[in-house]
């Protein structure tokens, strides 16, 4: 709650394919709408609302509308691969989102926004100026999406209340690996994945396409993403699986009525071997002919190699799932297994080769499934700004007009968009009230404590020209 | 989007999700113009929605005709008492068997109708050739309006505050501009705008507040504008919200336009140059001057770093002390 107004922060998450908003405190984003704009752009074009003179920036659609609108007007998508592409629609959109679909005052509400890891210091400034300036809202918080995914993880049971971990971030049109650690992306240790939810729509429909010719193409791609939502699951072994398919059909395969959406005649379908097949090309990716041949698991365990080697054990024991693509039964374990295969074959042989002289210390590699794994970037900032804590260490408004006078950018990485390490300390806190106290988290606990201690010395200080040079770190 | 929407989109789709999946349990907090704060949740058997608001104003609307509004339009769905931390509370059973989007959309209308209420009253007291005493209703901390009834006219004075003094500005010219409409457009209210004191038709009102960030706006409806009540009322309570939503576009089409100049005149490939400019080596040989290095992205050459040896004199002359100490520290 904001201490001055008593309402929620709003959490904005916009994202490539779909923006997720709502207020802090719920457990699922108000609002999911396209990342789209539809605009009067092009000249020529007359309508009723354009047609009063110097109204024209007002007249544009977001969202479904703006999709439902698309043939009067221009559709934009104003982010591309995760990053903000153009300001004026972005700040268009930004409008409506406030005025329009969460109906709030932005002067009396404090704003969580999102950004992808490695953001320009350029954009994040943007960001900050469009919200400052334009919307006058009291304070800006611009965290990473990873970080947040990771924040949201600790609603599961097995999790580790801290902020080291991989997350895994599957969303429609990419899969990305980040490795996070203390709170801070390693940045030079990302890989991105070109296998997403849209290719398992394409291979199941594709698989469809030539056993089923009774669904009509008008709808098989409906039918296709339909049957990856409800059906999908992820197999331990392929081929025991397909032989406990052709053994008892009736029990494994599916047949679904549905009628045709225009004519309205009946037909129907058999679910089949795609339930088990779609997800499998994250792990095989050959079978969908695709030209990209590394399973995610080696992909996990090649980014993880790749990161400082005192970060990563605590990388394989929190390895986090976050995005639609990643809700298939039983994907984390799969995901666990094949990851622990790869690690236990490396100790072993370096093991041997070592002559049996020297014995590892066994490694946990450990992938987190929770419920709220869909909208993971979303559910951790709506966590994260429901806490008293948040109000004390975002960006407040004197901060940014501060930066903007002093520096070129806000490009200081440590100030907005890091972990909030009051926050974890606020949840420890909590935690330790129920469950015992390992040594371990008690160090954890005394370092958060330094830092915690150094953060608010130079944020709750209103006299910040003096105190900007402890910034130095 | 010129005019605001007078429902609340979240509301609508909580009542009809409730009727959707009767089985889940909500609990959702949002907000609404105004410091208006919306509750929606399932009670302990999921046999009702229950939909609680906590409005500062609330009170003053009550009393001046919201109870009976809110009565006629809700009926027995008003709790008797309000759920602990807000002001009313509907209680939404889940065995309605009527039409669910119209009780969804009347329900997204709460708040509209609560605020309609006081704007109703004067307007029904007019038709009956009454008067009725001045109506103050303090929405917002800071912020009040006033209803008054004068002869055959309805007068409605908002007393609007502003914390940043740019909006202060920009609402003068905005609301200078609205004045001026007038004299285009017929049958519009007569509107005066005063900044710092209340008008004249607050003479007398207690607790007026004054200085500098209040505006006044009061607008006098005619017997006209009475016609369509719900109508004109829905207008004019949003008001205040359309007034901030102008401004804010307003800046954001200034700022577009200040963007493309930008991009027009090489500036901001200037500007992105001098960010990514890195401090290469603060202690050179000589105290008196420093480099910094340019990567090779901001000139489009092929040598790996283009070097900047700057000796005080330049220093001072090419780049501002402020500038170089933040390029340091």
């Amino acid at each position: 709650m904001n201490p001055v107004s008593g309402l929620p922060a709003v959490i904005i998450d916009n994202g490539t394919g779909y923006t997720k908003m709502g207020f802090a405190g719920n457990n699922d984003p108000n609002f999911i709408i396209p990342t789209a704009i539809a605009t009067q752009t092009s000249k020529g074009k007359q309508t009723a609302a354009s047609q009063k003179k110097g109204v024209e920036d007002l007249d544009f659609f977001i969202g479904d509308e703006a999709i439902a609108n698309s043939k009067t007007y221009d559709l934009n998508y104003p982010i591309r691969h995760g990053q903000i592409d153009n300001w004026t629609f972005m700040e268009q959109y930004w409008e409506q989102c406030i005025f329009k679909y969460l109906r709030c005052e932005p002067e009396d509400h404090y704003f969580l926004l999102t950004e992808p890891p490695l953001n320009a210091p350029e954009n994040r400034e943007f960001t900050a100026e469009i919200m400052f300036e334009t919307f006058n809202v009291p304070g800006l918080y611009i965290a990473v999406q990873a970080v947040l995914a990771l924040a949201a993880s600790w609603t599961s049971k097995n999790a580790t209340e801290n902020l080291t971990g991989t997350v895994i971030d599957s969303g429609d049109g990419v899969t990305h690996v980040i490795p996070v650690a203390e709170g801070y992306v390693i940045g030079s240790s990302i890989k991105h994945i070109p296998i997403a939810g849209k290719d398992i729509t394409g291979f199941i429909q594709q698989i469809m396409r030539e056993r089923e010719p009774g669904i009509p193409p008008s709808e098989a791609f409906e039918i296709a993403k339909r049957t990856k939502e409800q059906h999908c699951y992820v197999s331990p072994d392929i081929v025991k699986e397909f032989q406990k398919y052709d053994q008892q059909p009736e029990t494994w395969i599916k047949t679904v009525q549905q009628l045709e959406a225009v004519t309205k005649k009946p037909f129907s379908y058999d679910v089949g071997y795609e339930r088990f097949l779609g997800p499998e090309v994250f792990f095989n990716p050959e079978i969908a002919n695709s030209d990209f041949l590394t399973p995610l698991p080696k992909v996990v365990d090649d980014t993880i190699q790749s990161c400082p080697i005192d970060c990563r054990r605590g990388l394989y024991k929190n390895i986090v799932l976050s995005g639609g693509s990643t809700m298939f039964k039983d994907f984390g374990k799969r995901l666990q297994r094949d990851i622990k295969r790869s690690v236990d074959y490396r100790i072993k042989r370096s093991e041997e080769l070592s002559g049996g002289k020297y014995k590892a210390v066994p490694l946990t590699v450990q992938v987190i499934s929770h419920n709220m794994q869909r909208y993971a970037v979303w559910f951790g900032g709506s966590m994260l700004g429901s806490t008293p804590e948040f109000y004390n260490i975002q960006c407040c408004i004197w901060w940014y007009e501060l930066k903007s006078l002093f520096l070129p950018n806000i490009n200081n990485p440590q100030f907005i968009s890091t972990p909030t390490t009051t926050f974890v300390k606020y949840i420890n806190h909590q935690k330790t009230q129920n469950t015992n106290v390992t040594t371990n988290k008690k160090k954890d606990q005394k370092q958060y404590n330094s830092l915690e201690i150094y953060k608010l010395s130079y944020i709750d200080s209103n006299h910040g020209w003096l105190k900007r040079k402890k910034i130095k770190i | 989007m010129i005019l605001l929407e007078t429902g609340n989109r979240i509301l609508y789709e909580e009542v009809l999700s409730f009727f959707e999946n009767q089985a889940k349990k909500v609990d959702t907090v949002f907000a609404d113009f105004d410091g208006c704060k919306f509750n929606v949740k399932t009670n302990e058997d999921k046999s009702k929605l229950l939909v609680s608001i906590s409005f500062k104003a609330t009170a003053d609307l009550l009393k001046h005709g919201g109870s009976n509004l809110i009565k006629t339009i809700y009926g027995a769905m008003v709790q008797g008492s309000a759920e602990p931390g807000y002001d009313m509370t509907l209680a939404v059973p889940a065995t309605f068997n009527g039409n669910k989007t119209e009780l969804a959309t009347s329900i997204s209308l709460f708040k509209r109708n609560l605020v309609s209420a006081p704007f109703l009253m004067a307007f029904s007291a007019i038709e009956a050739k009454k008067t009725i005493d001045i109506i103050s209703v303090d929405y917002r901390s800071e912020e009040t309006f006033y209803i008054k009834t004068q002869g055959d006219n309805v007068i409605v004075v908002f007393d609007i505050h502003f914390k940043d003094a740019d909006d202060i500005i920009l609402s003068k010219i905005f609301l200078q501009s609205f004045v001026d409409a007038r004299k285009t457009l017929n049958n519009t209210p007569a509107i005066t705008f005063s900044q710092k004191d209340p008008p004249l038709e607050l003479k007398g009102v207690r607790g007026v507040r004054t200085g500098a960030a209040h505006g006044f706006v009061s607008f006098v409806l005619f017997p006209a504008h009475l016609k369509k009540p719900q109508e004109t009322a829905d207008l004019i309570q949003t008001f205040r919200d359309y007034l901030h939503y102008h401004i804010k576009c307003a800046k954001g089409y200034m700022h577009t336009s200040m963007r493309n100049r930008l991009m027009l005149s090489n500036v901001l490939s200037l500007v992105n140059s001098l960010n990514r400019i890195k401090i290469f080596s603060h202690t050179p040989p000589n105290q008196s001057c420093f480099s910094i290095a340019i990567p090779p992205k901001t000139i489009q050459k092929k040598s790996n770093l283009l070097l900047v040896h700057i000796n005080n004199k330049q220093k001072n002359k090419i780049i501002s002390q402020p500038l170089l100490n933040s390029l340091i520290g």
